[in-house]
């Protein structure tokens, strides 16, 4: 044996090199997986939050949100010690719980990147027991359906499948092409309905493209300023002249759309638009008028990729063409539709802006809620300089995005959960609104333990007691919607130029139906405080 | 020369070992060796990596940055992903090229979005980045890297041409996979402006490679260190063993003299044991044979004693018989009738009778009586002494060659004594000193035949000399104040102390078995004995002078009678 001590501890030292170099995964000395689904403790259950690698800032604000939800639900404790990690490869959680229950509900960021992808995830957290309770994403319409198509596809887990609880993909249809993406550009396809890929499992908590587009137009055709009609019926309505009838009869509303065809979002709410306008202006047309019908025109752009301010070449050549368009009729206010993100429509109106120094007097352009409301009150001063983009915009919000807490220094708010300017307030309290729902849900069953089901949250989601969800999974609309209105002043002269300040304006809907303004002031980025470099 | 005193074998077979331990040395220092080896691989890995870290880091953060950045909802990696999956499905295009075409400006488009900050905002970014060139390789539909084709986004800035190439990295890497050559990265960029970590870096890699140099020196002297350390103590312990062996042998040779040593003394002694129980075993037998001789001699003795008492007889028979013819030879002479010359014969005859007569009376009275039994009366010794050479002399001369003097002090030297004994006794020593006389001759006539010379007259004439030499006895007669000094000498052979001291012991005698005494009734160790007990009834002192070859003197001294 004396004679093997040696032989055997170079085997013992030498196996575990070699093995690293044929690649053979040794515990302890293989390098960390970038991507393994953490282990779940007995009792505990997990929600696995999906979102992309660069969304660290998006992360921070879902963790206030759970703060936040912990104000909504006396009980609920918080232990967020695991929330940001040193590593960035690592799996951040944030675990709540309830005083006098054991079991914690564990909410963890898998990372998706280029090389993990929603389906890598799904099969590595469908090998893994037990499965979660839900999954947590769609960001936006697009991830949205990849994310229902991989769930749709993983049928075998280690427990009940898990619920997919949509954040903010509003699109009622996404196209579900043939390839993993669904897009279009991937392979053929048809429409499908996005809480139908992966049915009776999906709940949106956001409202949809359908509740947005109701929304906006209903918000734009009940303002005056903003309705879309002609400058000469402007002036008659003003006079009050009898030929105001008349000429209404024979004028349009303009109705204009960019369809960026990579973003299921775009194209969606464009429909969802075309669907709810005639609505809309029978709802706003006089009694003693004949139905309206509206001129529609739309331009396709392939994809949305782009510089900052640097249009690409499609973008450049619709609103080229849109330009054009307009010109050729008469002086009138046409509704323009930019169903997308910031950096598209920010090009895309610079272009126009560009174009006609007097396009905010002609054009009132609607968005939806992708942009977010961030774009112009906290990063404005370059993602959306409103002297160069002088055209009033409507933005949709599924919350309030301006409850500051300063609002109400009364109210003790804890520093994690605080809100404060200038960041908007509507994505924590979003993200808050999901927490407590899924919370309450969750704690539902009497017990020490968590003792939950996806099955039990998804009959609870459904309840009509809830009030929340309809019976489809979306988000019970009508009430809690809201509209941010960025109205540029222009210079009072006939050229019209853009100033650097502009009217803002929050709204909220009303059970009624009716808009109430929730705020009003003036966005002045010239006049930044010192000290403040988010004005 | 110091030569080895082991042999060649017992070299070898201490060289043989002693090759075979440096084996045995590096098998046993084979596995410090190899960990030892890992370690300075794996501190020259960290080294290498830490030396390079910047380096790594940069071309991790340009990898992280076109990797994860979205100018919309995909990263540049996913748009290669769809348009090399739009070709495969499509290779020859032909189905919806608008597609393809719109997939490929797309991704041109995300490339072009994300160089343009750096240039917009150059200067002014973290890193201070400066794209120069974004490139994708796209491997043809069939797999034909000729027919491939690229998208690339170009920066209008030149590039940097005094500054070394070095300094503009390149990243290349395969974002469909690893070894999935279809589609391939590639970015030519420049980061930092003025990084002091970079230049701390690159202190660190100096020192990193001064600490390696360092590293790699010392593995060589501390290899050369081991290498003379293990050649010196094999050559102490091939030293030693040699020492080693060397004494072992030594001692062996020791040992195998000491044994040699023991046998030989073994031997010694047993051959002493053996020569011991010899001696015992010639002394036993000398003892038996003394036993026997004396048992013999008693014999003897008892024989002589019966011839005694027969030569007693036969004597008393031939007196008396002699009677006769005495008393005849008388009438002879009384008859008248002769002549003168027959009457000178006949007295001569009666006279010759009368000494056979006379003889035959001494005879009887000798072999009657023992030495003890004296019979004391005052003799005179000096006629004693005159009588006793005229017997003998004549014979002495004749048949002895031995001449016989008298040196009588004048006047009678009377003392008290046992005629019969003391005639015997001087007749004894005249006999001694025969044999003595005989000896010499004997012992010359030996050194003349021994002698070495070549010349045969020479010899014969040593020879000669040496058979004509004359023995002399003198019997001297003295008188001191108190004593009659009585003193026989010769020439002969003399005595050595031992003869000397025990010449007296009855039964001592160096003439037994000498065939020089052949014929002459000598040997018996009795004559001297004789002479001792006689001389002893005589309360007379005997002294004895002699050496050997100096001849013998016994000197007798009587003591003087006292006056009656």
């Amino acid at each position: 044996m004396k004679r093997l001590r040696w032989p055997l501890l170079i085997a013992v030292v030498c196996l575990p090199v070699a093995l690293l170099a044929y690649g053979v995964r040794v515990p302890g000395l293989t390098p960390t997986l970038y991507a393994a689904p953490m282990s779940i403790p007995p009792g505990d259950q997990e929600i696995a939050w999906f979102n992309t690698t660069t969304s660290g800032a998006n992360w921070e604000r879902f963790v206030s949100g759970v703060h936040r939800a912990s104000l909504l639900l006396p009980g609920m404790t918080i232990d967020d010690s695991a929330a940001f990690l040193d590593q960035t490869t690592a799996v951040p959680e944030v675990v709540i719980g309830m005083e006098g229950r054991t079991g914690k509900l564990r909410i963890r960021w898998y990372k998706l990147s280029s090389d993990h992808r929603s389906v890598f995830w799904m099969k590595l957290l469908a090998q893994r027991d037990p499965a979660p309770l839900a999954i947590v994403g769609g960001g936006s319409s697009d991830r949205a359906r990849d994310m229902a198509w991989a769930l749709a596809r993983q049928t075998e887990w280690n427990g009940e499948r898990p619920l997919f609880l949509i954040t903010n993909a509003t699109a009622e249809k996404v196209h579900s092409g043939a390839g993993e993406t669904g897009n279009r550009d991937d392979g053929d396809g048809d429409d499908s309905d996005l809480l139908q890929i992966y049915p009776n499992r999906s709940f949106r908590f956001c409202f949809n493209n359908r509740q947005m587009a109701e929304a906006m137009l209903d918000f734009v055709w009940q303002s005056p300023n903003l309705r879309p009609q002609s400058f000469a019926g402007i002036a008659m309505q003003a006079v009050g002249s009898g030929l105001l009838s008349t000429y209404a009869l024979q004028h349009k509303p303009n109705i204009c759309y960019v369809d960026w065809d990579d973003d299921p979002y775009s194209s969606d709410l464009i429909g969802q638009c075309r669907d709810a306008l005639p609505r809309v202006l029978q709802a706003y047309r006089p009694p003693a008028w004949p139905p309206v019908t509206a001129s529609i025109s739309g331009w396709q752009v392939p994809f949305s990729v782009g510089g900052f301010y640097t249009p690409n070449r499609a973008e450049e050549e619709a609103a080229d063409s849109m330009i054009k368009e307009i010109r050729r009729l008469p002086p009138q206010r046409s509704l323009l539709i930019v169903p997308t993100v910031p950096s598209p429509a920010r090009r895309f109106l610079r272009v126009l802006a560009a174009s006609s120094p007097t396009i905010g007097r002609e054009l009132v352009a609607i968005n939806g809620d992708g942009m977010g409301v961030n774009t112009i009150l906290r990063d404005g001063e370059f993602a959306w300089p409103i002297r160069g983009m002088p055209i009033p915009l409507v933005l949709f919000t599924h919350n309030n995005p301006i409850a500051w807490d300063e609002a109400n220094p009364a109210r003790a708010i804890p520093a994690a959960a605080a809100l404060t300017p200038p960041s908007s307030t509507d994505d924590v309290l979003h993200f808050a609104e999901i927490v407590r729902t899924l919370t309450e849900a969750a704690f539902a069953n009497p017990g020490d333990t968590l003792g939950t089901s996806a099955d039990e949250i998804a009959s609870r989601f459904r309840d009509p007691a809830s009030g929340f969800f309809d019976a489809s999974g979306n988000r019970r609309g009508g009430t809690g919607e809201y509209v941010m209105l960025l109205k540029p002043l222009i210079e009072a002269d006939e050229i019209g130029i853009g100033m650097p300040e502009a009217r803002v304006e929050v709204w909220r809907k009303t059970r009624g139906g009716e808009w109430q303004l929730v705020r009003a002031w003036l966005l002045d980025q010239t006049r930044r405080p010192i000290g403040r470099a988010n004005g | 020369m110091n030569r080895s005193p082991l042999s060649e074998t017992t070299v070898q077979a201490i060289a043989i070992p002693a090759r075979r331990a440096v084996w045995k040395y590096v098998g046993g220092l084979a596995p410090v060796v190899i960990l030892w080896g890992i370690l300075v691989v794996w501190l020259a890995m960290v080294l290498m990596a830490r030396a390079n870290w910047s380096e790594n880091a940069d071309r991790a953060a340009i990898r992280e940055w076109l990797d994860e950045a979205r100018n919309f909802r995909k990263t540049l990696p996913e748009l290669v992903k769809e348009y090399v999956r739009l070709r495969d499905d499509d290779p020859s295009g032909t189905s919806d090229p608008k597609r393809l075409e719109i997939k490929r400006t797309e991704i041109a488009e995300h490339m072009r979005s994300l160089a343009e900050p750096t240039r917009a905002y150059v200067n002014q970014l973290p890193l201070f980045p400066e794209i120069y060139r974004i490139q994708i390789d796209l491997a043809a539909a069939n797999r034909k890297p000729t027919d491939g084709d690229s998208i690339e986004w170009v920066s209008t800035v030149p590039r940097p041409a005094r500054q070394k190439e070095g300094q503009i990295r390149l990243l290349e890497y395969e974002p469909l996979g690893k070894d999935d050559r279809r589609a391939i990265i590639r970015c030519e960029y420049r980061v930092h402006a003025f990084n002091k970590l970079q230049q701390q870096y690159e202190d660190s890699r100096r020192e990193s490679f001064v600490a390696g140099a360092l590293l790699l020196t010392a593995t060589a002297l501390a290899t050369l260190f081991v290498y003379r350390f293990l050649m010196r103590e094999r050559h102490r312990e091939v030293a030693r063993l040699t020492a080693v062996a060397e004494k072992e042998h030594r001692e062996l040779e020791l040992l195998q003299s000491l044994w040699k040593q023991d046998e030989a003394e073994k031997a010694r002694r047993e051959l002493k044991g053996k020569l011991l129980q010899q001696q015992l075993e010639t002394a036993d037998l000398s003892r038996r044979t003394a036993e026997a001789e004396k048992a013999a001699l008693e014999m003897k003795s008892q024989l002589y004693a019966s011839i005694g008492i027969m030569a007693g007889s036969y004597a008393h028979n031939i007196k008396n018989l002699l009677v006769r013819p005495n008393d005849l030879l008388v009438r002879c002479i009384d008859a008248n009738g002769l002549s003168g010359e027959q009457e000178g014969m006949l007295h001569e005859v009666r006279s010759t009778l009368g000494t056979v007569t006379e003889r035959l009376q001494q005879i009887l009275r000798t072999v009657s009586r023992n030495p003890g039994n004296a019979e004391v009366a005052r003799i005179d010794l000096n006629p004693l002494i005159l009588a006793t050479v005229q017997t003998w002399s004549e014979m002495a001369w004749d048949k002895w060659k031995v001449r016989i003097v008298a040196d009588i002090e004048p006047g009678s030297l009377e003392i008290d004594g046992d005629l019969s004994h003391l005639q015997q006794t001087i007749e004894n020593l005249i006999f001694n000193a025969r044999d003595a006389t005989f000896e010499m001759r004997n012992h010359l006539r030996e050194i003349a035949r021994k002698e070495n010379t070549i010349d045969p007259i020479i010899r014969k004439q040593r020879l000669i000399e040496a058979a004509s030499w004359k023995g002399e006895i003198t019997l001297s007669t003295r008188r001191t104040t108190e004593n009659a000094v009585l003193e026989v000498s010769d020439n002969g052979i003399g005595m050595t102390e031992a003869v000397k001291a025990n010449c007296l012991r009855t039964h001592f005698t160096t003439k037994r078995d000498n065939a020089l005494y052949e014929g002459y009734s000598a040997g018996m160790g009795l004559g001297l004995s004789f002479v001792a007990v006689v001389l002893e009834h005589h309360h007379a002192m005997l002294e004895i002078e002699s050496a050997p070859l100096k001849g013998a003197s016994f000197r007798v001294e009587f003591p003087m009678p006292t006056a009656k």
